[in-house]
């Protein structure tokens, strides 16, 4: 892979290499030239010790002496280079060898002769002499040679000196070079430092760091570079900073929508709770005088009327209970589409849940001549793991809504299971009608929330449209598939199909009965009821009283301990919300004393949304009540924890939870010593409220406002039921001033009770 | 006018022109014939005796080849052939008239004569270069009054004087020793030889021995071996000789135009001979060198003239 060169090494480069070729090529000519010189230099000597020679033997060669010529040859045979002298006199009369052999000999390399001729030196002067330039012009063209002179010279010190030469210049080119690398790391230096400077700072402003700038100390175009980069970097930044300015500004507000955003989920979850509170709220406050009415119409029917006046009592009781029915069917919806749809997963009996399904609508098919039939496959698995209260529902609400549109002919009821793998059953609920059915068009808006499907007569067929919208809704949160078939003028069938895992135990359930007020069934039976409030502590004694239990009233959770210590019970009734030491804590203690480890536990509250909170933390509780508690509901859920006593002593009883909303007509306990109770005990807790306030005691304002509420609830005290219900919301939101508006209320209403009841 | 020449014989005055004849017209030949011309002129204008005078435009100057010299051959006129050149070329021509020949060496002349010219009888006659030997071993004497000894180097041409030179030399009061130089490479070696037996060494004019080329050598091996060199020209004192005797340019055509103006008067052409007049001439530099001391050079030429007479 091709390595990128620095600018260090690229200016290095661009220094030496012509530097490195400048100085080879100098060095050689330098190096060439010198050794040419020297060659020359070396002819030169060589021709001038041969000029040099001959006109020293000029003389000698004149007059022909041998012992000055040979003295000549020796003094040049010590001079530099020389190797030998020969000395000719013209006509061989004269030779004189001087060297360490034969000059003529040209077997070493290293030797070069030089030859010259002796000539006489010419007198120039006697040319215009007459005697002379007149006389003898002719015989003066010629000049005759005196003879001649041979210097051989040897190159060896001259080669010798041509590689000290050499060696020199090599190393004077070594020594440039060396010295000139130098100096360009230097200068590469000097330039590549601001440019990496540069380029450092460049870098570090690509990662965000602006407030970094160039100091290079260049003063050339570097500097002129350094600046403008600088200037660069000082807009970047400015605008850096800008941008951040921007982005804190848009953050701010940001957040400021997200506080608001917050804000407003604060306030839809605050709203969706009080939704929440207030269907939890209208259902206590629209069953509770409805229970009043059925309650107090059932007591009625049992005084003896006139016939016309019992038929009006008949009339009155159905229109109530049609009313509730509405009224439940609204609320569970409304539960539904609140995403409250907690199911559970507990022991179930199918087979029990279909025939007290069956068994409480069929007096009103009966009523309506329809018949009501059950069948249930050998198939089905005794227990199954699932939410009982909801499966209920599923089938109470098709039972009913056959019942309503079929106007003649019956109602077929079929439960069937299919094995599957992983210990899991296919169960089909089936309801079949041979009603009026359903036009094909119409199937698919049957399941719509508050539609009906266009009939005739719409006035046979009333109802609020949302018994199939709420099964359909329960379906779908258990994983069920709903189906239905339906043929206008035949009938109608709808099947449900759901997959429900197979309990260990499979020893079926038997048949609940149905149960008569005022009887013995509860004979023997201790029951304790643990509830703050005075009002419905009596209540509870006087509907189980009625059906002989024995009933121990506690008034706090510590008194429940201290009776059941003192005292064995068959069954205990905790009111859940109390002050100081709460229901869920109170069970606990109970459950822990000896002989109480089994013995059921009922929890009973006000609010019907807490309940699986309840019973996630106590999950061995006998059965959850809601307040009011029916009659009914009361006296079955005590038989289903020990057991039936006296006349309905053959009775098996279930573990199941009831809710009062599936059940039959109750007894509302509203005798005029209640209310009178209520009365007697309203001053003291109003003063209670007042004390608390005043000293802003906040928690035992809560207690004594839930207290009364209570008391209120149970003796359908409107008026100081909202009153309580406001201060508490206003207590919620910290708000002083409104809940003081609210106790002002409760003042009223208090004195205006207090003032009615003595009119 | 024309001068009319004649060779020893009359010829009418004036008849015809002077042609002088030279290889070329520059150096020593122009200097010569414009010294003659002054000589002309001054000799007319001085001697009134003179009937008849040469004029300048009968002096006619020619070079060899030239066809000025065509008419001077052979119509009566003087031909005056300059150097050994012109006079060879003169000689080898057939029915030369009167010929004067100038700036001739003696023995050169006396060559053309034997083969050329005719002996006594010939049509020429000729002004010599130089002076006679004899003025030189006077110079000798007066230089060097101790010397005894003198050398001569004689070549082919030279040799025929040894006996002239010798006669000379016993008549100065000089022993003359002779050395005959055959072989111009052995002049060194003679020279060499004859050194420690001489005192001085008196130069005589031969083309063999006395040249360009051995000159030099001649001087430094005789400054060596401390012997005076006595010459026979200006150029050979300024070459290295200790001193010499000569006639000059000026000398030789004043000789030559007094006879031609003889020759013009009397139609008869003087007896060859050596210029009248002559120089002494002293190195005194070579002179100081070998530690002799001399007269000065008109002191010298008064007492050679005393001499010769």
């Amino acid at each position: 892979m091709r390595r990128e060169l620095t600018t260090r090494r690229r200016i290095l480069l661009a220094g030496l290499l012509p530097l490195v070729l400048f100085t080879a090529v100098l060095a050689h000519v330098f190096v060439w030239d010198r050794l040419q010189a020297q060659q020359r230099s070396f002819e030169q000597l060589g021709e001038s010790y041969a000029r040099e020679l001959a006109a020293a033997a000029r003389y000698g060669l004149f007059i022909l002496d041998e012992a000055e010529l040979r003295e000549l040859a020796n003094s040049f045979i010590h001079r530099k280079h020389v190797h030998g002298v020969e000395i000719r006199g013209s006509g061989n009369r004269l030779t004189i060898i001087e060297g360490p052999f034969d000059p003529n000999g040209r077997e070493d390399r290293f030797l070069r002769s030089y030859t010259e001729k002796v000539l006489p030196q010419p007198v120039v002067a006697i040319e215009d002499d007459p005697a002379f330039g007149v006389v003898a012009s002719g015989e003066m063209a010629a000049l005759p040679g005196l003879g001649a002179v041979t210097v051989t010279l040897t190159s060896r010190e001259a080669r010798l000196e041509a590689w000290d030469l050499i060696l020199k210049s090599l190393g004077l080119m070594l020594g440039g070079l060396l010295l000139a690398a130098g100096l360009l790391w230097r200068a590469s230096l000097r330039i590549a430092r601001p440019i990496e400077s540069i380029t450092g700072v460049v870098r570090l402003a690509a990662d965000g760091q602006f407030d970094q700038r160039a100091h290079t100390g260049a003063t050339d175009e570097l500097a002129r570079l350094e600046q403008g980069v600088n200037a660069m970097l000082d807009a970047l930044q400015q605008h850096h900073q800008e941008l951040q300015q921007r982005i804190a500004d848009a953050t701010a507000e940001l957040q400021t929508r997200n506080l608001q955003l917050e804000q407003a989920r604060h306030e839809a979850l605050h709203a969706s709770r009080a939704k929440s509170e207030f269907l939890a709220h209208m259902s206590h406050e629209i069953r509770t005088p409805m229970n009043g009415i059925l309650g107090f119409v059932e007591l009625l029917g049992q005084e003896s009327l006139q016939e016309s006046q019992r038929t009006k009592v008949a009339f009155i009781h159905d229109s109530a209970r049609e009313l509730m029915t509405v009224i439940d069917q609204v609320l569970d919806f409304s539960r539904i589409e609140a995403g409250h749809i907690d199911l559970s997963h507990e022991p179930l009996d199918i087979r029990g849940i279909a025939a007290s399904v069956c068994r409480l609508l069929s007096p009103e098919a009966a009523d309506r001549g329809i018949e009501c039939r059950l069948e249930i496959a050998e198939s089905v698995p005794a227990l199954l793991i699932g939410d009982r209260t909801r499966l209920r529902q599923i089938l109470s609400n098709l039972v009913s809504n056959a019942i309503k549109y079929t106007p003649g002919g019956s109602v077929d009821i079929s439960i069937d299971a299919e094995v599957l793998p992983e210990a899991l059953c296919g169960l089909t609920l089936s309801v079949e009608d041979t009603g009026i059915g359903i036009a094909e068009q119409d199937l698919e808006n049957i399941f719509k929330p508050f539609t009906q499907v266009d009939i005739g007569d719409r006035r046979h067929y009333q109802g609020t449209g949302l018994g199939l919208a709420i099964v359909r809704r329960l379906a779908e949160a258990m994983n069920a598939d709903i189906r239905v078939d339906s043929k206008p003028g035949k009938g109608s069938r709808f099947e449900v199909r759901i997959r429900l895992p197979v309990a260990a135990t499979t020893q079926p359930l038997p048949v609940q009965a149905e149960h008569r007020p005022g009887d013995d069934r509860l004979a023997g039976i201790r029951v304790l009821a643990v509830d703050d409030n005075r009002v419905n502590r009596h209540l509870l004694e006087a509907m189980l009283g009625v059906h002989g239990a024995e009933v121990r009233q506690a008034s706090s959770g510590m008194e429940a301990i201290a009776a059941a210590t003192r005292e064995r019970f068959d069954v205990v009734l905790m009111d859940v919300h109390m002050p100081g030491m709460g229901g869920i804590e109170a069970s606990r203690e109970i459950r822990a004393l000896e002989g109480y480890a089994r013995v059921p536990i009922l929890a009973v509250s006000a609010d019907a949304f807490s309940k699986t909170l309840i019973e996630r933390e106590m999950p061995d509780l006998a059965g959850f009540l809601i307040k009011p508690v029916e009659e009914p509901v009361l006296v079955q859920a005590i038989e289903d924890c020990v057991g039936p006593r006296g006349q309905g002593a053959d009775r098996p009883s279930s573990t199941e939870t009831v809710e009062s909303a599936t059940l039959g007509p109750a007894m509302q306990v509203q005798e005029p010593s209640i209310l009178a109770m209520f009365l007697e005990d309203l001053p003291a807790e109003i003063a209670a409220i007042d004390a608390a306030f005043s000293a802003h005691d906040w928690r035992r304002l809560r207690e004594a406002l839930h207290r009364l509420k209570g008391a209120a609830a149970v003796c359908s005290v409107e008026r100081i039921y909202a009153s309580i219900h406001a201060m508490q919301e206003a207590i919620q939101a910290d708000d002083v001033a409104a809940a003081q508006a609210c106790l002002a209320r409760l003042h009223e209403a208090a004195h205006e009770m207090t003032g009615k009841t003595r009119e | 006018m024309h001068a009319s020449l004649g060779w020893l014989s009359p010829v009418p005055a004036g008849a015809d022109v002077v042609t002088l004849i030279a290889p070329s017209d520059s150096g020593i030949y122009r200097e010569f014939t414009q010294a003659f011309q002054r000589k002309v002129a001054a000799l007319c204008g001085r001697r009134k005796d003179l009937e008849i005078c040469v004029s300048d435009d009968s002096i006619v100057f020619s070079t060899i080849g030239d066809d000025r010299a065509a008419p001077a051959t052979g119509n009566g006129g003087l031909l005056i052939p300059l150097g050994t050149i012109a006079a060879e070329h003169i000689a080898s021509q057939s029915d030369v008239g009167p010929t004067l020949f100038a700036l001739i060496p003696a023995d050169t002349f006396q060559r053309l004569r034997e083969c050329c010219l005719g002996l006594d009888d010939g049509p020429g006659t000729a002004i010599f270069v130089g002076q006679p030997v004899d003025q030189q071993l006077r110079l000798i004497r007066a230089l060097l009054p101790d010397a005894l000894r003198v050398g001569v180097l004689l070549g082919p041409t030279s040799g025929q004087h040894t006996d002239e030179i010798r006669r000379s030399g016993e008549r100065i009061g000089l022993e003359v020793r002779i050395e005959n130089v055959v072989d111009p490479e052995t002049i060194g070696l003679v020279l060499r030889r004859m050194a420690p037996d001489i005192d001085a060494l008196l130069a005589v004019p031969d083309p063999l021995i006395f040249n360009r080329a051995t000159i030099a050598n001649i001087l430094l091996a005789s400054y060596r071996y401390e012997l005076p060199v006595i010459g026979y020209s200006e150029a050979l004192v300024r070459s290295g000789a200790t001193a010499a005797v000569f006639s000059d340019v000026d000398q030789l055509a004043e000789t030559t135009a007094l006879t031609v103006l003889d020759y013009c008067e009397n139609g008869v052409l003087r007896p060859p001979g050596f210029p009248l007049d002559f120089s002494v001439g002293v190195n005194r530099e070579v002179l100081r060198s070998l530690g002799l001391q001399a007269e000065s050079e008109d002191a010298l030429k008064k007492t050679l003239s005393e001499g010769s007479r």
